[in-house]
């Protein structure tokens, strides 16, 4: 017998007789309705951009299109295995510092009260020892993402609240979105039970003035308690909108991303931390960096927090007596800070030195002065140790491993 | 614990000086800084909330 040259058909040869035609017909119609059955109807779809997706064995379903410029993603989550969302190629990680690549203010702090300590990084602590820890080549927790430091705080004080975490400027971020919050952590020593949230801060004057918190949706839960292998814990949200709240006048509004905080009953508890995001979307997706750039990454963390001086023999800034006894320093930022920042100087006999005319002035500490609108220049003043005649140029150097110069625009 | 000092330097009259552990602050005022901030509010919270609402975070 003849078949189809595709699906194999039974077909009447040329020569069968004419009275077998109806039962060759029939034979052929079975066979082209076993075959239709196996396929999928044009109806499945019903707009243009619809997919048809596999949601089992031997089982399809329509996945409608996404929004424009939306990509298509695993997911096994979802009925199909796939899903759409907002593509964010540069900017998806809203946390500067997530690979805790920057520590400006040094690599190892002692806190009791509250410290920033790797940049971004705030802790509030009774007694915790913070410091930057040096992954081993090849050991990072993420395949292809070699990690350099992680964050590490040992928490040594009894029955004392610990609470670490990074703020985010501006409260709208994410505003009545879902986000997702990921993080690879680990407790090597006196692992605890450890609470993560998300909340939203008004700002000064703002309303209401009582920190907002995110609804948490799903994954690994609050409390998480830390192994002591890497894990990557992921945390997501719908944040609340901002609509009926009022935001202060001082730009100073910030989302608070609750990393870890818990009571201790134990002392000695250790937390690692790394590869910090906070996206857009229901599934954390691969880390990345906010930037994507070593240069980037210090850029966005001098926007709040920058470290002028650390030691002895660096630079400061060119400097001039303005009067036989009073001298005055001006540097550019590097980076426009969020606003006027406070400017920290230790201050010790002879820390600095200025230089002019051929002679050298030691001072111990100077005052200083910042732009406002636009956040971009500093001044340094000493009135107690310069002497010199007005008009006479120099500039202003450390003179002591101690010497330090900080600007802060923290939020 | 920080004190404060109000400048009698006529040119840093737009600013605060705090000491605190050997470090001299000058802290503009500017309402967004968070030192100018504390000074102004210093009983105001420097922390987030302790307190977690279980029925939000769970």
């Amino acid at each position: 017998m003849a078949t189809s040259p595709i699906y194999s058909w039974p077909e009447p040869d040329n020569t069968d007789l004419v009275k077998n035609g109806a039962l060759a017909i029939r034979t052929l119609g079975n066979a082209i309705d076993t075959t239709m059955g196996t396929m999928v109807a044009k109806t499945v779809v019903d707009a243009k951009g619809d997919l048809i997706a596999g949601t089992a064995a031997d089982t399809v379903n329509r996945l409608a299109v996404g929004n424009n410029g939306e990509t298509l993603v695993a997911d096994s989550s979802t009925s199909t295995g796939l899903r759409y969302q907002s593509n964010f190629a540069a900017g998806k990680n809203a946390v500067i510092n997530g690979d805790l690549g920057v520590w400006q203010r040094g690599t190892t702090f002692s806190v009791a009260g509250t410290n920033y300590t790797a940049d971004r990084f705030r802790v509030v602590a009774a007694g915790a020892t913070v410091s930057r820890q040096n992954f081993t080549a090849g050991t990072a927790p993420v395949a292809g993402y070699e990690g350099q430091y992680y964050f590490n705080q040992l928490n040594t004080a009894n029955n004392q609240n610990y609470d670490t975490s990074i703020r985010l400027e501006n409260a709208r971020t994410f505003a009545g979105q879902t986000v997702t919050l990921s993080f690879w952590a680990r407790s090597t020593a006196g692992a605890q039970p450890l609470n993560v949230a998300i909340y939203q801060s008004f700002g000064t004057g703002g309303s209401p003035s009582s920190d907002v918190a995110a609804t948490y949706v799903s994954g690994s839960g609050s409390p998480y308690t830390p192994t002591a292998s890497w894990v990557r814990y992921t945390f997501t949200y719908t944040m609340p909108s901002v609509s009926g709240k009022t935001f202060g006048t001082n730009n100073d509004s910030y989302l608070i991303l609750r990393l870890f905080q818990y009571t201790t009953t134990a002392t000695n508890t250790s937390i690692d931390i790394w590869g910090v995001q906070l996206e857009a979307g229901s599934v954390a997706t691969a880390f990345q960096t906010a930037t994507g750039t070593i240069q980037g990454e210090l850029g966005a963390c001098q926007r709040y927090f920058q470290q002028i001086v650390n030691g002895a023999n660096q630079n400061i800034a060119v400097a001039w007596n303005y009067s036989s006894s009073y001298a005055i320093g001006i540097m550019s930022l590097p980076v426009v800070m969020r606003t006027a920042p406070t400017i920290a100087v230790t201050s010790g006999t002879d820390y600095y030195t200025f230089e002019r005319n051929g002679g050298l002035d030691n001072v111990n500490a100077f005052f200083g002065a910042a732009n406002t609108n636009p956040n971009n220049t500093i001044t340094l003043r000493n009135s107690s140790e310069v002497s010199g005649t007005a008009g006479q140029a120099g500039f202003f150097f450390s003179n002591n491993a101690s010497s330090n110069i900080s600007l802060s625009a923290e939020l | 614990m920080r004190t404060y000092e109000i400048p009698t330097d006529p040119k840093l009259a737009g600013i605060i000086i705090a000491y605190e552990d050997g470090v001299v602050f000058s802290i503009p005022k500017d309402e967004a800084n968070s030192d100018y901030q504390r000074y102004l509010n210093p009983e105001a919270k420097q922390s987030t909330p302790i307190v977690i609402d279980e029925t939000k975070t769970k």
